[in-house]
């Protein structure tokens, strides 16, 4: 080897100017951007908001109808309504679903270490929050963008008026999407900001949150103020109303009544819908004005995450932690080993699965604050006073949804606090942990429900209580298995609790047979027992499937 | 006791191969892995833990192909891993619990060795405090304790001592040296004296290969002769780097003492100087690099 093979030169680096004005916004923004794009969630949504912007504009002849008013009209699909209706969707699509996708990127800065770096730069904390929020405002753009085209293109399929009008059709997307976009932009980062709301706790909230501001936004009520109307759908409905009136003066109820959501027809066919020419809203200045209160109100909690965040300081955290098991923090001693390494216990192999499941359990059942141990309670005790009926339709829905944020950490845990080598290298990970975790939430799932499972065993001649018996027992092993697999397939517990919100209230709390998956609200055909026995299996093994994977990656 | 490597590739897609063509014999005794961040040492570590899985090649623990039957390694497998979680809300003491169910330990036994561990790694007193409360010290003296719980026969630790105070640094390899006997225990590190302290055999890596397998004697005959003390200007050490293979540096005022490593003296002040294993180590990671660097 020569002399100068060794050598090494170091060119000096050169002096970077520091970023000024919205530069660095723009620059966290971006790199937020780039990493939610590049996320395959990012993609799988875009293809599923352009399905379900396809299938919301059935043509003429379709089998169900999407938006009908007084029971047989609907506008022409023209630029204005194609792009309208398009655009109210999107922007509820944000609010249900982009919401969660974009929550998450202030934790993911805490997590990785990148918020420390960032929190130890001269960028201020509300420069940082405003970046995130403009980081998820721009990924939103992007998928509303695609999506104005699709509407575009879908306009000249459906070949009713093939009129182009640019205005008529992109304008909805400024005016309606883009407020939503920005409140659920804002909203996701304000939850990250607060410990509280930035696990699946904020998740649940954010639900029952827009579940009220849905509810008060008076989509059926034309004389509620323009200021509650939070989806903007209610301006464009007093429109279509109007509209509707003046060009079928023979419509039965003033103002015309109109339904929104798939609505299957077996006549449909026979019946075919009329059409009405709708020339789209008036964007007036006046008109754009009403929807100022949400950009206003997005700003605010923009302001209120910047004052509320702890920008990455740990502190709060670990004295929670602490704090939780009233444990002091002191400084341990260097001492000798009292015992000799050559002399220690030794533990040979002889745990049953059974000290699986209970490691499982424990493990678990360590998360939850008192609060949660209260409500048990709680149930309990309803569980035990209601009657029967009372207590298959309110109490066990109620207490279906109680251990959720439990078994959403199924799958994920080894992941999301990377104890995945340590745990993966001990002996069949594949055929002890992994039904270990599971039996531990089937297990809390019947802890929760054993008030009831009590009643049912002891009433199994009142009519139902063998049905709901059944039911929670396979709730209890169906749960888990789902959670699972999500748990292991997405790496998160974002869409297990997401997806169980929705089932939760549509199912059980509506008492819609074919999605109560607790098997007690309503009687059970033997097909829907069957298909919840084969999702239960299928759950599993789809989550025994990607962990071998992993294993094996 | 053997745990053999033969012909070991691993192939990241769309990074290429993190490692290649590595042949090894581990036997009871220290086996030492050195090498710069990104030589392959933590994909290695992982595909004997069995958490990876090789892409070319196979390791055999007892004749058994791992690839096949991983358990009879992990029956008896102690692994501290690099980066590595904890449960935040358990304590020291319920996340040993756990990791003992998970080993399938008989619980017992599992729960007196675990109260002797840590005191071993010096965490009695922390034991019942949550883990999520502790300095990143303590989480790996825990991960230590963890690796050790099934007394194993065979004990990999990926950079063991990252995170340990000086003092916890000398008390773990000297722990090292203890479990030695009749255990095969490979450490990998990119800090030589750790490796120096504790290690009968040392196997450096570079750019996914091996480029050398030998006892630390061996290594230190490989570069005698070829070490010098220079003392220099503290201005004039850059250019000295150019020109020579430069490894540690004392400062003397304006002064600095520099160890060379070259063929011949590198100035008419030079003395020749005892090698140290650094110096070895220096030697063969810049023969392995590429020509054009």
């Amino acid at each position: 080897m020569s002399e100068r093979a060794l050598a090494r030169a170091g060119p000096a680096l050169p002096a970077v100017p520091r970023g000024a004005g919205l530069g660095p916004i723009v620059a966290v923004a971006w790199a937020g951007v780039l990493d939610r794009t590049r996320r395959p969630a990012f993609a799988l949504g875009l293809v599923f908001m352009l399905w379900l912007g396809q299938h919301m504009l059935p043509p003429a002849g379709s089998a169900y109808r999407t938006f009908v008013m007084d029971d047989e009209f609907r506008p022409l699909y023209n630029a204005a309504w194609v792009g309208t209706l398009t655009a109210i969707l999107t922007g509820l699509w944000f609010l249900f679903v982009g919401f969660y996708q974009a929550k998450g990127s202030v934790e993911r800065d805490r997590r990785t270490g990148v918020g420390q770096l960032l929190a130890a730069s001269r960028m201020s904390t509300l420069a940082y929050v405003s970046a995130r929020t403009l980081g998820n405002l721009i990924a939103f753009a992007i998928q509303a963008a695609v999506v104005a085209l699709a509407a575009l293109i879908q306009q000249q399929l459906l070949a009713e008026d093939r009129r182009v009008d640019l205005a008529a059709t992109l304008l909805p997307f400024l005016a309606i999407t883009g407020p939503l976009a920005l409140f659920a932009s804002a909203s996701a980062v304000f939850f990250d900001c607060m410990s509280w709301l930035r696990g699946g706790l904020g998740n649940f909230v954010w639900f029952f949150l827009l579940g009220f501001l849905l509810s008060t936004s008076g989509m059926q009520d034309p004389k509620l103020s323009a200021s509650r109307d939070l989806t903007g759908a209610r301006a464009v409905v007093n429109d279509l109303r109007a509209t509707l009136a003046a060009q079928h003066p023979e419509t039965t109820s003033h103002p015309p009544e109109f339904s929104m959501g798939v609505n299957l027809s077996a006549h449909a066919n026979a019946h075919p819908v009329k059409t009405f020419h709708w020339e789209g809203t008036r964007w007036t200045a006046g008109a754009l004005a009403s929807r100022l209160p949400f950009v206003l109100g997005s700003v605010l909690v923009v302001l209120a995450a910047a004052f509320l965040f702890d920008r990455f300081d740990a502190t709060t955290r670990v004295r929670a932690e602490r704090g939780r098991r009233g444990a002091r923090a002191t400084t341990t001693e260097v001492r000798l080993p009292a015992v000799p390494v050559g002399q220690l216990t030794v533990a040979r192999r002889g745990a049953a699965f059974a000290g699986v499941v209970r490691a499982e359990l424990a493990l678990m059942l360590r998360a939850p604050s008192m609060w949660w141990w209260l409500g048990v309670l709680g149930l309990w005790i309803a569980e035990f006073a209601t009657p029967l009926s009372a207590l298959r339709t309110v109490v066990l829905p109620l207490a279906s949804i109680w251990p959720a944020l439990l078994w959403s950490q199924l799958g994920q845990r080894e992941r999301r606090h990377d104890t995945g080598p340590l745990l993966f290298s001990c002996p069949r990970p594949l055929a002890r942990l992994l039904p270990g975790a599971w039996a531990a939430g089937a297990i809390v799932g019947l802890l929760v429900g054993a008030p009831a499972l009590l009643r049912f065993a002891f009433s199994l001649g009142a009519e139902g209580s063998s049905g709901a018996l059944a039911g929670w027992l396979s709730c209890a092993a169906f749960v888990p298995a789902a959670a699972l697999a999500l748990g292991v397939w997405t790496g998160g517990s974002k869409a297990f609790e997401v997806l169980y919100l929705f089932a939760w209230y549509v199912g059980p709390m509506h008492h819609v047979a074919e999605l109560d998956y607790t098997g007690v609200t309503t009687a059970r055909s033997p097909v829907l027992w069957a298909v919840y026995l084969a999702l239960t299996v299928v759950a599993y093994a789809l989550a025994s499937a990607m962990r071998m994977r992993q294993l094996r990656s | 006791m053997q745990l053999v490597l033969e012909s070991l590739g691993k192939r990241y897609p769309g990074r290429g191969w993190a490692l290649s063509e590595f042949t090894l014999t581990l036997e009871p005794g220290v086996t030492g892995l050195l090498g710069p961040n990104g030589a392959g040492k933590s994909t290695l570590m992982r595909i004997l833990a069995t958490v990876t899985r090789p892409s070319a090649g196979r390791v055999q623990w007892e004749g058994r192909d791992l690839s096949r039957e991983p358990d009879a390694l992990r029956e008896t497998l102690g692994y501290l891993p690099q980066d590595f979680g904890i449960y935040p809300q358990l304590s020291a003491l319920e996340f040993m619990d756990y990791i003992a169910a998970a080993k399938g330990l008989e619980p017992r036994a599992a729960r007196k060795r675990t109260l002797e561990l840590l005191e071993l790694v010096n965490l009695g007193e922390a034991r019942n405090r949550p883990l999520g409360g502790f300095s990143g010290g303590m989480r790996q003296r825990v991960g230590i304790a963890q690796a050790l719980l099934n007394d194993p026969r065979v004990l990999i630790v990926d950079e063991p001592t990252a995170g340990l105070d000086p003092e916890e640094r000398v008390r773990f390899r000297n722990l090292l040296g203890e479990l030695s006997g009749d255990r095969i225990v490979l450490l990998s590190t990119h800090i030589v004296s750790d490796v120096e302290a504790t290690a009968t055999r040392i196997v450096v890596m570079g750019l996914g290969r091996m480029i050398a397998d030998s006892s630390p004697e061996g290594l230190l005959e490989q570069v005698r002769g070829r070490v010098w003390e220079l003392e220099t200007d503290a201005s004039e050490l850059d250019a000295l780097r150019t020109r020579h293979l430069v490894g540690a540096t004392l400062r003397r005022g304006p002064r600095v003492l520099a160890r060379v490593v070259s063929e011949t003296a590198p100035g008419a002040a030079a003395r020749p100087a005892e090698p140290s294993l650094e110096d070895a180590y220096l030697l063969l990671q810049r023969a392995a690099q590429p020509a054009a660097a």
